[in-house]
């Protein structure tokens, strides 16, 4: 069974950081394949471009990877459903996949809170059910733990996978850093943003606020 | 109907030569005489203890939540009542890790009083447990049946005792999905605003 790291997010901007995640997870065998999924504007979260906009920033950032797939699936599911309902309709959609969630160190922590917001007034709590039945691999940000493996397993979780600095990631970048350099000096292109992508915020007038 | 009802729990002295009951609205009225309309709402709370399925670890007897209420309430004849309970207990875990669970039930309650001050009801509930382990949400649907004491003009006492059948759902503790059924008992209080 193929095995697919499905890296969500709102990419709001996609940067550098986003592409070695993901390769590195590739190399180090952790998937076949990644695919990257932007979420739709979300109920939990003030995002500041559009989707189209966080849509034709990964097109840009894409570097030809063939193992590297993007897919306006979430987006087009309309409504922010959270990753757990997204990630079971894929694998209705996809039985001959496995699906793996890739996620920061930072995410993590948030799991077991997590709700579909559309369900019964945002009441429905799917972090522990995502937790249960969906894989996980972790890459590691700055200024968050790893996570504890032991007690996951103990958790009776599924499998998690750590991608960290001994397997050759260290995350150094975030797009909230970058949104903050833009709205600094829009005239340098930020450390970590790809300059294809910077072209495309400076001419479609992007993070302004 | 309404009043001649309520006129097996009157207390107090009442003046006037016809016969006359006490009520909760707060004032003595003669019997058959309609109400003198107030607003029939109420502030309240309850305390509930329960033994069944939604209870500490799963399953087990103890102290549900404390919840304050809020409602309508003509007593004789029905009542609806809001109510949104909290509790907090720990749970432990296979290797006896001790997690602070925190509950919430959001409830609504319906009556009918049938005989005098004696009442059945119909309740929902969407109940939440939150801790690190992971927030967890099911629904419990009851019946029940109950009695109210009147202990000053506007505040009166209840108890009501019932059971909820706790729908499916999965607790991360115990590694489980978890059904089932809970005998309830609520004792509470209702103080009239109007």
């Amino acid at each position: 069974m193929k095995n697919v790291a499905v890296l969500g997010g709102a990419f709001d901007p996609v940067h550098k950081d986003h592409m070695r995640v993901a390769r590195t997870c590739l190399d180090r065998g952790f998937c076949d394949e990644v695919w990257f999924m932007p979420s739709p504007d979300r109920w939990d979260k003030q995002l500041n471009a559009s989707p189209e906009d966080r849509f034709a920033m990964l097109e840009l950032a894409f570097s030809g990877d063939k193992r590297l797939f993007l897919s306006d699936l979430e987006i087009e599911q309309g409504d922010y459903r959270g990753s757990y309902v997204f990630l079971m309709n894929l694998k209705e959609k996809f039985p001959e996949i496995n699906f793996r969630l890739l996620t920061g160190a930072d995410t993590y922590e948030g799991i077991p809170h997590w709700r579909d917001p559309l369900n019964f007034y945002g009441t429905n709590y799917n972090g522990h059910l995502l937790l249960r039945d969906i894989e996980l691999i972790v890459f590691a940000r700055n200024g968050y733990p790893q996570p504890d493996m032991e007690q996951h397993k103990r958790n009776g979780y599924a499998q998690l996978y750590w991608l960290g600095p001994e397997q050759g990631f260290n995350g150094v970048y975030s797009s909230t850093a970058i949104r903050r350099s833009l709205l600094l000096n829009r005239n340098v292109c930020p450390q970590g943003l790809e300059p294809s992508v910077y072209d495309y915020i400076i001419k479609h007038d992007l993070y302004r606020e | 109907m309404f009043w001649g009802v309520t006129a097996s729990f009157a207390q107090g002295a009442v003046s006037g030569s016809s016969p006359a009951v006490m009520s909760p609205f707060g004032q003595a009225v003669p019997a058959g005489s309609g109400l003198n309309t107030r607003l029939p709402l109420f502030l309240g709370g309850s305390f509930g203890l329960g033994s069944g399925a939604g209870v500490g670890d799963g399953h087990g007897v103890g102290v549900c939540q404390i919840k304050p209420t809020l409602g309508a309430w003509m007593p004789g004849l029905a009542f609806a009542r809001l109510g949104y309970g909290f509790s907090s207990y720990e749970e432990r875990d296979g290797e006896n890790k001790k997690t602070e669970v925190e509950t919430s039930d959001f409830s609504i309650d319906l009556g009918v009083h049938l005989l005098s001050e004696f009442y059945v009801m119909g309740s929902y509930s969407r109940v939440s447990a939150l801790s690190e382990n992971g927030d967890i949400a099911w629904n419990e649907w009851g019946v029940g049946f109950g009695t109210f004491w009147i202990v000053f003009t506007r505040t009166f006492l209840t108890l009501d005792i019932g059971y909820r059948w706790v729908r499916e759902h999965y607790d991360p503790f115990i590694d489980k999905d978890v059904s089932g059924g809970r005998l309830q008992m609520n004792l509470g209080f209702a103080v009239f605003v109007y």
